[in-house]
């Protein structure tokens, strides 16, 4: 069934104060101001002016601000996202 | 349904994404996550606070929990239980038949309709699958009723009404193959009316007739050509008739007393009251008239007070409903022991016609 709906990982920026993540994801790190998830090899830190995690499901992960001042995508390698500590 | 929410309060600490991703983990559902003044608050239902109170040993978390408020609005009212009740019950209800009427002018005919019904278990509170179709209802009515033409069925909702169509009564006049006749005067008297259907009068308006005077004939004459017919009708005459009499002396007779009014309960759950719904008044009322047994003794005095109007009541019981007494003269009266005699006459209007077969020579 799961399969079935299947619909792949997408992040979405939304009117540059919302930001959802779509599909499997991990919270790196969550502050007042910024956040950092893991989704699809890639690590997602995100920050803003009163940060709301608006909600949190299983492949779902919705973010808002009331203003996003940063988005920053790095690539993260296998080993990294296991643990979450950068590795040269 | 719609679930209670509530509100998670987590004091400072870095185990919190891990323990959101345990949640999540757990398919909890986590909204409205945001941060004050170093705690970070969360929205979750019942599921997720039981998550929520399993892992915070685990990932070293201090805990406080408030129930959120609800607005009962109508988000609400529409998801609770009550309200799921609410509309099964009527739904539930729908599939039973709750009222069975039969409309007739004829109360024996919707009687009898009414207990076919029974019979056929076509009842009040039985289940609508198990009422069997309409033409097999009404062949079931119809059997052994010939006064029914047609059984019509009115289904509305859960409410059945039955209207049996009667037939149109056939006036059929047998006629008797009876022999042509005149008429003739059963007595003497003076014509004051004719009333005939048949024939052609031979007696004259006001004229006198004598007792088996032809005063109607049934043969008539069209110039040389004779047709027999035959007469029917009623001729009405004035005329005497001496009446003797002899009544007891004491008579018994009923007076109308006090009208009792008794009110009474009326369960119309019980007995027959479950058809017709004009039984379903809980008080009915019951009128009864009292009657009082009275005797009276007839003494000379009494003759035209009471002789009389008892003997013009006896004699017209005996006449029938077209005749009129004008005028009576008591001849005389005797008083016995126990009983009053005597002769009285009547001037009475009366129909005198009566039939005298025409005799056609065969």
């Amino acid at each position: 069934m799961k399969k079935l709906f299947t619909i792949g990982s997408s992040i979405v920026m939304n009117a540059s104060s919302a930001l959802r993540i779509t599909g499997p994801y991990k919270l790196v790190t969550l502050h007042n101001h910024f956040a950092v998830i893991e989704t699809n090899g890639y690590a997602i830190e995100v920050s803003g002016e009163a940060l709301i995690v608006e909600k949190l499901a299983e492949e779902l992960a919705e973010i808002s601000f009331d203003k996003i001042k940063r988005v920053h995508i790095t690539e993260v390698t296998s080993k990294e996202m296991a643990d979450g500590t950068e590795k040269i | 349904m719609e679930q209670r929410k509530y509100e998670v309060r987590i004091s400072p600490s870095d185990n919190i994404p891990a323990f959101f991703m345990k949640l999540r983990a757990n398919r909890v559902t986590i909204s409205s996550i945001n941060m004050h003044d170093g705690y970070t608050y969360f929205t979750t239902d019942r599921k997720g606070l039981k998550q929520a109170r399993k892992y915070r040993r685990r990932y070293q978390l201090k805990l406080k929990i408030n129930p959120l408020l609800e607005d009962a609005g109508f988000a609400r009212v529409m998801g609770s239980y009550r309200f799921l009740i609410l509309l099964v019950i009527p739904f539930i209800c729908s599939f039973f038949l709750w009222s069975v009427t039969v409309e007739s002018e004829m109360p024996e005919v919707a009687e009898r309709i009414e207990k076919k019904l029974e019979k056929a278990s076509i009842l009040p509170f039985r289940p609508l699958a198990k009422i069997p179709d309409e033409t097999a209802i009404r062949q079931h009515l119809m059997q052994d009723e010939p006064s029914l033409s047609w059984v019509y069925f009115q289904r509305s909702g859960t409410t059945l009404t039955v209207i049996p169509m009667l037939s149109p009564s056939l006036e059929k006049k047998v006629e008797k193959k009876e022999k042509p006749s005149d008429l003739i005067a059963k007595t003497g008297g003076v014509i004051t009316s004719f009333a005939l259907t048949k024939g052609e009068r031979v007696a004259r308006l006001f004229s006198t007739v004598k007792k088996g005077e032809l005063i109607a004939t049934g043969t008539l004459e069209q110039g040389e050509d004779t047709v027999v017919v035959g007469a029917e009708g009623k001729v009405f005459a004035d005329y005497w008739i001496e009446y003797q009499f002899s009544i007891p002396k004491e008579i018994q007779y009923k007076v109308q007393g006090d009208e009792e009014i008794r009110f009474l309960f009326n369960a119309p759950w019980k007995g027959k009251g479950l058809f017709n719904r004009e039984n379903w008044n809980i008080i009915e009322t019951e009128r009864v008239v009292q009657e009082a047994g009275m005797t009276i003794t007839i003494q000379e005095g009494m003759e035209e007070s009471y002789i009389i109007p008892l003997l013009k009541m006896k004699l017209l019981r005996q006449v029938g409903p077209e005749a009129t007494i004008k005028e009576e003269k008591l001849l005389h009266v005797s008083y016995d022991d126990d009983k009053v005699k005597g002769t009285i006459l009547f001037f009475m209007n009366d129909n005198i016609a009566i039939k005298r077969p025409i005799n056609q020579g065969d």
